[in-house]
């Protein structure tokens, strides 16, 4: 038993250890020298990006070191205009009031002119609003890779007062037809299923694919059947099994064995990071569903490391890929980059490529403008083409002017990648929408649909 | 319907079995030391990622990596008790403090020394792909671990029962002060109970290790699972703790395979919570853990 003194000295060592912690790891930036120094010419003039992510998450410290590896080489070629670019990291701890007081922190305090966004909606819903208040007196801008769709027509509907926000991700409507069309494609002229199963994850922004939507807006209409329709519509393969996937599930397996029980040939899970596609993986591996090939859209199946993590259970499954460093190459940059942030021990999904990509397109606005007139620079985001993406053609990574798609990418083909023996990932997207959506010859070279194999075929080989 | 059926019937003792190893050493602990042991899920961590640690990066065989990490998990149990729940035994509210933000340490080195990018697999795998029960499919692994579970429980009932130790750990757990005035050393017991205690959910973390995601916050979820059959089988009361199991076992697989996967949790977490308003106490008394 201890006595009130001895829990009173307790309480405050735990209490000073929580501070000095704070002190120690809460902080991304060191604390400013006590005397301040006046500024050299180039510090003043330089330019400050904010990247507000939360580290302890893997895939959104690989966005921050992304950003912050285009700032390093920017730098290392001039900088923008002649002027150097601070790169500046905030964490968020992925709450809406750490990261609401990290953004005033940067923009107010350390003058960011860039910030960039993690993805998470319920900040970037917060930070709009927010900025709107602090752009008038701080003109910078916001980019962001989180899905809803209300951002967007912010920016549409009161363009003067959200102009200064962006999305490197298409909205949900296009992020839940467009992208998973790839899918579908595949399915039916490769797998050759007719007979499908969806799992959906239950968050904002499958709500389209869910439900269904119609949004209007002043530059267009964005229209989406639920996924269960367009894909017999468009396709012609009959949804025999539909579920909905909570966010943070772990038990799989009713999911599964309905699916298999239903006669599906094919299962498409539209996962984010939200869903637990490893665990996914090891249960459809040992399930009656093993015979049934499974995709997954978004989450830690788009790392290469995905493999590993599930055990090998990922064989003969598919999905997003940009993680290889034989990637077909989008760019002459692609698989320069993923090299080099595989070299930093960090995995590239394709938000990595976002994040990376984007870096360089505001360096190519503000240079387009010649100064740093932010009002300036959003003209030149908004009406230029980009053409050094490394995961998107210009057409899909283009910003929009005055569509339905004002201020953020547009969906389309991506770059399918199945797990075969040992882990080998091998490209499967059919070329012909490569080339529709105007890939380079030589990454549409790399692709084979052929070389898919069914799961039962895999196990029987490796 | 037969199909449907054989799938509740079948999963319902899957599940149940599972739960009931996921909450055997939590209904341990609050039945002998009559606390709620909110630093739990740690143990889940250190059997994974201890195993991982001596296996990869210390170089010992995977055999003799998963001893070390039951005897890693014993010498947190140890110390969990000698440090934490001995000095705050009666401040209540500074004891559940404390072991969460124990579990939450735990959870942040694992997180800095192993983020999921590292990749953390263990092959435990018992028995591989599917087995068939009628027009049932059930994953082998998760067969074995239900298996596993029950040999657990009756091993644990055993010793409750016929062992001195047993019933010495029932007596304290019916009555710690006159189990005292009988000259129980309780303080060994209690240390006893812990070291007990944290093997179930060690052995059930490996053997679930292939059908379910190694991250380091697997340790919630997990937590949750023995939180809620625990409850439901009032705390500190095996019996009610095997109950509770195939119950919520029972609610899980006839929501996920005849009404809708996505409310199985909810369903769950509803009739716990009505069983709680008319039986506050749970499905059986906690005055014993056996």
């Amino acid at each position: 038993m201890i006595n009130g003194g001895s829990m009173k000295k307790i309480v405050l060592l735990l209490a000073a250890s929580v501070v000095v912690s704070i002190a120690l790891f809460g902080c991304a930036q060191p604390a400013p020298p006590e005397e301040k120094t006046p500024a050299t010419p180039a510090e003043a003039e330089k330019i400050v990006v904010c990247a507000l992510f939360d580290p302890r998450i893997p895939v959104l410290k690989a966005d921050a070191e992304a950003i912050k590896m285009a700032v390093d080489e920017i730098n290392a070629q001039g900088g923008i205009l002649g002027k150097q670019v601070e790169y500046i990291h905030e964490d968020t701890q992925r709450k809406v009031d750490v990261a609401i007081s990290a953004y005033r922190s940067a923009v107010l305090e350390k003058d960011c002119k860039i910030v960039f966004l993690e993805g998470v909606s319920e900040e970037a819903l917060a930070i709009i609003e927010e900025g709107a208040r602090i752009f008038p007196t701080k003109p910078h801008i916001v980019i962001s890779s989180q899905a809803a769709v209300g951002t967007t027509f912010k920016v549409i509907e009161d363009y003067d007062k959200y102009k200064f926000y962006f999305r490197n991700l298409p909205p949900d409507p296009e992020l839940n037809y467009k992208v998973p069309k790839t899918y579908f494609e595949f399915a039916k002229n490769v797998i050759g299923a007719k007979k499908v199963a969806l799992l959906l994850e239950d968050a904002a922004w499958t709500e389209c694919a869910r439900k269904g939507c119609v949004y209007e807006s002043k530059f267009g209409k964005f229209e989406s059947k639920p996924m269960r329709e367009w894909v017999k519509e468009e396709y012609g393969m009959e949804v025999v099994y539909e579920a909905n996937i909570a966010v943070g599930e772990k038990n799989f397996l009713p999911m599964l064995e309905e699916a298999a029980r239903n006669g599906a040939e094919y299962i498409f899970v539209l996962s984010s990071w939200y869903t637990d596609t490893i665990t996914l993986s090891k249960q459809w591996a040992s399930s009656g569903a093993k015979d049934i090939p499974i995709s997954y859209f978004g989450g830690p199946n788009q790392w290469a490391v995905f493999w590993d993590l599930t055990g090998g259970a990922a064989l003969g499954t598919f999905t997003i890929m940009y993680d290889t460093e034989d990637v077909p190459p989008v760019t002459t940059k692609t698989r320069e980059v993923v090299k080099k942030l595989h070299e930093k021990k960090l995995s590239v999904d394709m938000s990595v490529h976002y994040y990376y990509s984007e870096m360089y397109r505001v360096k190519e606005a503000i240079e387009r403008v010649g100064s740093l007139d932010i009002d300036a620079i959003i003209k030149a985001m908004e009406e230029m083409e980009f053409k050094d993406h490394t995961a998107l053609t210009p057409e899909y990574n283009y910003f929009g002017y005055k569509s339905a798609l004002f201020h953020s990418y547009s969906g389309g083909p991506v770059l399918l990648a199945q797990f075969q023996c040992d882990g080998k990932l091998v490209y499967i997207t059919p070329p012909e929408l490569l080339e529709e959506a105007g890939f380079p010859e030589e990454a549409i070279s790399q692709v084979n649909p052929d070389a898919y194999k069914s799961p039962a075929e895999l196990r029987e080989m490796c | 319907m037969l199909d449907v059926a054989a799938l509740i019937f079948s999963y319902t003792f899957i599940f149940g079995s599972l739960y009931l190893g996921i909450a055997l050493g939590f209904t341990i602990i609050t039945g002998v030391l009559r606390i709620f042991h909110l630093g739990y899920g740690a143990i889940f961590l250190i059997a994974a990622y201890g195993t991982w640690m001596f296996w990869k990066d210390v170089g010992f065989g995977f055999i003799e990596s998963i001893v070390l990490s039951f005897a890693l998990v014993a010498l947190f149990s140890f110390l969990i008790y000698q440090v934490v729940i001995k000095k705050f035994w009666e401040m209540e509210d500074y004891l559940l403090a404390a072991l969460i933000a124990v579990f939450i340490i735990i959870e942040e080195l694992v997180n800095y020394a192993y983020p999921e990018i590292v990749g953390v697999y263990l092959p435990t795998t018992i028995i591989e792909g599917s087995i068939s029960i009628g027009p049932a499919s059930i994953p082998g692994q998760l067969a074995a671990t239900s298996v596993i579970a029950i040999l657990m429980v009756i091993c644990y009932l055993l010793i409750f029962t016929k062992t001195k130790t047993g019933l010495i750990m029932r007596a304290i757990s019916q009555d710690i002060f006159a189990s005292q005035l009988v000259g129980v050393n309780f303080d060994r017991m209690f240390i006893v109970a812990m070291i007990l205690a944290s093997l179930p959910p060690a052995i059930i973390m490996l053997l679930i290790a292939p059908i379910w995601a190694l991250n380091p916050f697997i340790g919630w979820p997990l937590f949750t699972y023995a939180i809620v059959v625990s409850v439901l089988g009032g705390l500190g009361n095996l019996r009610g703790t095997i109950m509770a199991s195939y119950i919520i076992g029972f609610i899980h697989a006839a929501v996920g395979f005849s009404l809708d996967p996505r409310l199985m949790l909810l369903a769950s977490l509803v009739v716990v919570v009505a069983v709680l308003v008319f039986r506050p106490e749970g499905l059986a008394r906690a005055e014993t853990i056996w």
